[in-house]
């Protein structure tokens, strides 16, 4: 009974040590990206982790638990111990959207905030020969054509798909969306001519755009886009409210301590002041956005509760 | 270009490189050859290590390991029957009945050369032919697509062997266990459960270490303990000479060759289905058809062949359009992104000496095979052998679990594999082929969305199916190979 | 007759009809492929079912050559994927290697000491020193 006492005590007194922010992290951290390795978010978290790990003194690996649109690695965060040493990184629509379409057992309250990396916004761009070369042109073209152009799309329910059918709605436009696995797909079908418009995230395009072999005309976040001077963000179209972005952030196990949680949003401010960090982020069309806490949280639910409401009006919301 | 090509080839031969590509060869046959794991995983583990290194290191080690261990899945396919790659699936069909009839020392020269025949041609077809191919992949549509995965279903015909029911309802299995998860196309759950796992469907790698190389172990684990070595096996003979081999082989290298190459220019297929193809095509054309699966060399030829074939030709869509075909691509050109290089049409020309210079290690591993290879193989792989098989039976499982568990990270998988193991086992012992279902899992789906996808295109217009004229060229090779089949089986009954 | 075809075409049937059955509720065209399987699928299973009935000679063969190995195994697999999450990756699979050796008939200590512990010490290096790949945690180190 006594050792049993005693057992218990060293337990207790080694949790307190460990949960102490003053030395965390004392051990390495596993940071799982819900995505496979390779792609857009895998790159920028590996590429982060590199200026992470000497702002953290320790060592991170990162993860890749991909699958079910990134909810299978969301969920075995949301089910990790929140001791810190496992934290999720990963881009908003696992967060946002997939809720809303599958069976998961994570809402984003139930994750804790640590903070947000960096925003990239969606791309419509369509063939140097279509009859459009502003944005104006280009919705004008839509809508006098319905359902005659196709768009392709990162999948049903995918961010993208709803960030274009929130412009298309606000226009009474009706374009035939063709579901693809993913960007590179869309992109594939796009330049060979099977489809009329590529609907995608920026990097993959940003070559083409760039030679003259596409035009992108939209892009989907409010400001527009240095890296695609011939797209106009939705502010400059009137419509700043229906921005629907691509964003990357940092989340804990619910329970996690919010001195650790600090600790580690300190570390990627710092990281972020790196300029070959930046530079990087740059070429992938992405800038950084660093929002904390409570803050993300809030961001969190507004796009959560707006993509429901959108999912919904679209038939296409199960949960 | 052609300078381009010269300078680049200087780069490479710096001693940094080459050391990364023979570490990487060496490393990769031993990836390849150890069952579970596998090329995506050690590709996908490696590179962050190499980050801070020069990228031509980097690369150097990615090319290595990929051609490396298409020839290393090929040892264990051959000795134990146990693919070492899925991709070394179609290897395990003739590869050990030649073990069992004591060819096993030819099985892994006939392997070793014709990966690194294969890995060669595919290399060059990169560096000479990549613009052109890469348009093929763009006149590729969701049309042409469900058109390829019909022919590569039909020849499912070829491979069911004697019994038709029993090939039939593996091929159909095989498309059930495809089907299950979310569907791209409409959102809808099927064949889930309300079971969060099944969500994002089987997992492939796992279904295929399952079905193929679980059962293998399980019937060992059976047997009376012993040893599998046998020297006998190893002595070279008569036949395995260099030149003998080439006369040989040359027809099933060439067309195992050109399958690789074009299954690898369309992303989303991969080396399973060039190695099964090349096999399908192998017995088809072969007088005996019936000597396939017995222990016939040019199986062997034709499936190894086959996959290394895929290799350096499913980069070419993702070098010249930066649209990654398959996992390593994406891997390698995330590692491109890292070290600041745009993927893209402008990568040849911004970055010449780095693409180039990735081609040429592309080329050389591939001939690396043929000094290492052999060498290796025969003197020292083939010592895991002399292990009694109480103890192969499980160190080989555990290897299995640690390379399933590291692709997701997830120990359901486990499960699964094993779940996938029992059902290949049992229906084995049915004598059901387990070669349909790998067809029925990979084409089944690809069937079935690029079908739908090019209705959704077309407006639900059917004709659009017949008047494309790629479709047309692949609908008439079909006819072809169909006919020629019917043909074979009249002729032979009328004459027999 | 040949039981043993007669009793999987009765399992492939049944996978068959479940197939048709469940799938026929899928939303519009994702049903169309699901169903179509299904329904294959019972009709060749009808075929090898009839065709066993058919078939005049008794054909027998073994399920398994040495079922108690056999279970042996499975059972060995199951605990070790069990046990794997609970008491870490090396600790696990040295408790597999060895039980599973002695199950299946090895007899000889020092063979399966000497081969575990350079196995053991080989997946180590590899993984904990070279790729820096984290697996299961031992739990004489958890916190």
């Amino acid at each position: 009974m006594y050792t049993v006492r005693l057992l218990g005590a060293c337990a207790l007194a080694l949790a307190c040590t460990t949960a102490l922010a003053s030395n965390y992290p004392n051990r390495p951290i596993e940071i799982i990206v819900p995505a496979p390795a390779g792609g857009g978010t895998d790159s920028v978290a590996r590429m982060l982790n590199q200026y992470l790990e000497p702002e953290l003194k320790q060592s991170a690996a990162i993860i890749n638990v991909a699958g079910g649109g990134g909810a299978i690695g969301v969920n075995q965060v949301s089910r990790a111990r929140p001791d810190g040493y496992t934290l999720l990184s990963t881009w908003n629509s696992p967060i946002t959207t997939v809720p809303h379409m599958q069976r998961v057992q994570y809402s984003y309250d139930s994750l804790t905030p640590i903070t947000s990396i960096s925003q990239s916004a969606y791309t419509l761009c369509v063939k140097p020969d279509f009859p459009a070369d502003t944005a104006e042109e280009f919705l004008t073209e839509l809508q006098n054509n319905p359902s005659r152009y196709t768009y392709g799309n990162d999948g049903v329910g995918g961010t993208m798909r709803l960030a274009a059918e929130r412009i298309f709605a606000a226009y009474d436009i009706q374009a035939r969306a063709i579901p693809f696995g993913g960007a590179g797909e869309t992109l594939q079908n796009f330049l060979g001519g099977h489809i009329d418009i590529y609907g995608g995230s920026i990097p993959p395009v940003l070559p083409y755009a760039q030679d003259g072999q596409a035009k992108c005309l939209i892009v989907t976040s409010a400001s527009d886009n240095p890296a695609l001077p011939q797209a106009s963000g939705l502010e400059a179209l009137g419509h700043p409210e229906l921005e629907t972005v691509l964003w990357r952030m940092m989340l804990g196990p619910n329970g996690m301590s919010e001195a650790h949680a600090t600790v580690i949003a300190d570390a990627v401010a710092r990281a972020l002041e790196n300029p070959e960090l930046l530079e990087f982020l740059a070429k992938q069309g992405e800038v950084p956005v660093l929002m904390r806490g409570e803050d993300l949280r809030a961001a969190l639910k507004n796009e959560s509760e707006a993509l429901g409401e959108l999912l919904g009006q679209l038939g296409l919301k199960r949960n | 270009m052609f300078d381009a090509m010269l300078h680049a080839f200087g780069v490479i031969m710096a001693p940094a490189s080459m050391l990364s590509m023979l570490v990487g060869t060496l490393a990769g046959i031993l990836i390849g050859a150890l069952p579970g794991l596998n090329p995506v995983m050690a590709i996908a583990l490696m590179l962050p290590l190499t980050y801070s290194f020069d990228p031509l290191i980097a690369l150097g080690l990615i090319a290595g390991i990929y051609n490396g261990s298409m020839y290393g899945g090929a040892i264990p396919a051959i000795l134990l029957k146990i693919p070492g790659t899925p991709s070394a699936i179609a290897t395990t069909f003739d590869g050990y009945p030649m073990t069992r009839k004591g060819m096993g020392g030819l099985a892994l020269k006939t392997a070793c050369w014709s990966s690194a025949v294969g890995g060669t041609v595919s290399a060059i077809a990169l560096m000479t032919l990549a613009p052109p191919l890469a348009q093929m992949t763009l006149a590729f549509g969701p049309t042409e697509y469900f058109w390829v995965a019909v022919f590569g279903l039909t020849s499912i015909a070829v491979l069911v062997g004697g019994d038709l029911f029993k090939g039939m309802l593996a091929a159909l299995l095989g498309i059930l266990i495809g089907l299950v998860g979310v569907d791209t196309l409409s959102g809808e759950e099927r064949f889930t459960f309300d079971n969060l796992y099944l969500i994002g469907g089987f997992p492939l790698m796992v279904v295929l270490i399952g079905l193929y190389a679980v059962p293998p172990i399980l019937e060992m684990a059976e047997k009376q303990n012993s040893a599998h070595y046998d020297p006998a096996n190893f002595r070279t003979h008569k036949s395995s000479k260099a030149l003998q081999l080439i006369r040989d082989y040359w027809r099933t290298w060439s067309k195992s060759s050109i399958i690789g190459v074009c299954v690898g220019i369309l992303p989303g297929a991969g080396g399973n289905l060039a190695a099964l193809l090349s096999y399908n095509e192998a017995k088809r054309n072969a007088k005996e058809p019936e000597s396939f699966g017995q222990g016939n060399p040019v199986g062997v030829a034709a499936a190894e062949c086959g996959n290394s074939a895929d290799n350096a030709s499913s980069m070419i869509p993702a070098l010249t359009l930066g649209i990654p075909g398959n996992l390593i691509a994406a891997l390698v050109l995330g590692a491109l992104m890292i070290h600041g290089l745009q993927p893209g049409p402008r990568l040849f020309t911004d970055s010449a000496d780095i693409v180039f210079g990735f081609i040429w290690q592309l080329l050389l591993t591939s001939l690396l095979l043929f000094v290492l290879g052999g060498m290796l193989a025969t003197r020292l792989f083939a010592q895991v052998l002399r292990l009694p098989s109480t103890l192969l039976v499980p160190t080989t499982l555990v290897l299995m679990s640690i390379g399933v568990y590291t692709i997701n990270g997830n120990t359901t998988d486990l499960y699964v594999m094993l779940g996938f193991g029992l059902i290949g086992y049992l229906l084995n012992r049915m004598d059901f082929p387990l070669a349909p279902i790998v067809l029925g899992v990979l084409l089944g789906p690809m069937a079935e969305s690029n079908f739908r996808l090019s209705m959704l295109i077309s407006q639900n217009d059917w004709t659009l199916f017949f008047t494309r004229p790629i479709s047309q060229g692949i609908i008439a090779l079909l006819l072809i190979v169909l006919g020629s089949q019917a043909l074979k089986y009249y002729r032979r009954k009328c004459g027999g | 007759m040949n039981y043993r075809d007669f009793c999987t075409g009765v399992l492939f049937f049944l996978l068959g009809i479940g197939t048709v059955w469940y799938g026929k509720d899928f939303y519009d065209d994702s049903a169309y492929i699901p169903v179509s399987v299904g329904v294959l699928m019972s009709l060749f299973a009808l075929g090898l079912m009839l065709r066993s009935l058919m078939n005049s000679q008794l054909i027998q063969m073994r399920l398994m050559d040495h079922p108690a190995k056999f279970i042996a195994t499975l059972t060995s697999c199951i605990g070790y994927f069990v046990l794997l999450p609970v008491a870490g990756f090396y600790t696990s699979s040295t408790l597999f290697i060895v039980t599973l050796a002695l199950l299946i008939g090895e007899r000889r200590p020092v063979v399966i000491l000497s081969i575990t512990l350079v196995f053991i010490t080989a997946l180590y290096l590899l993984f904990a020193l070279v790729l820096k790949r984290s697996l299961p945690v031992e739990f004489f180190l958890a916190v």
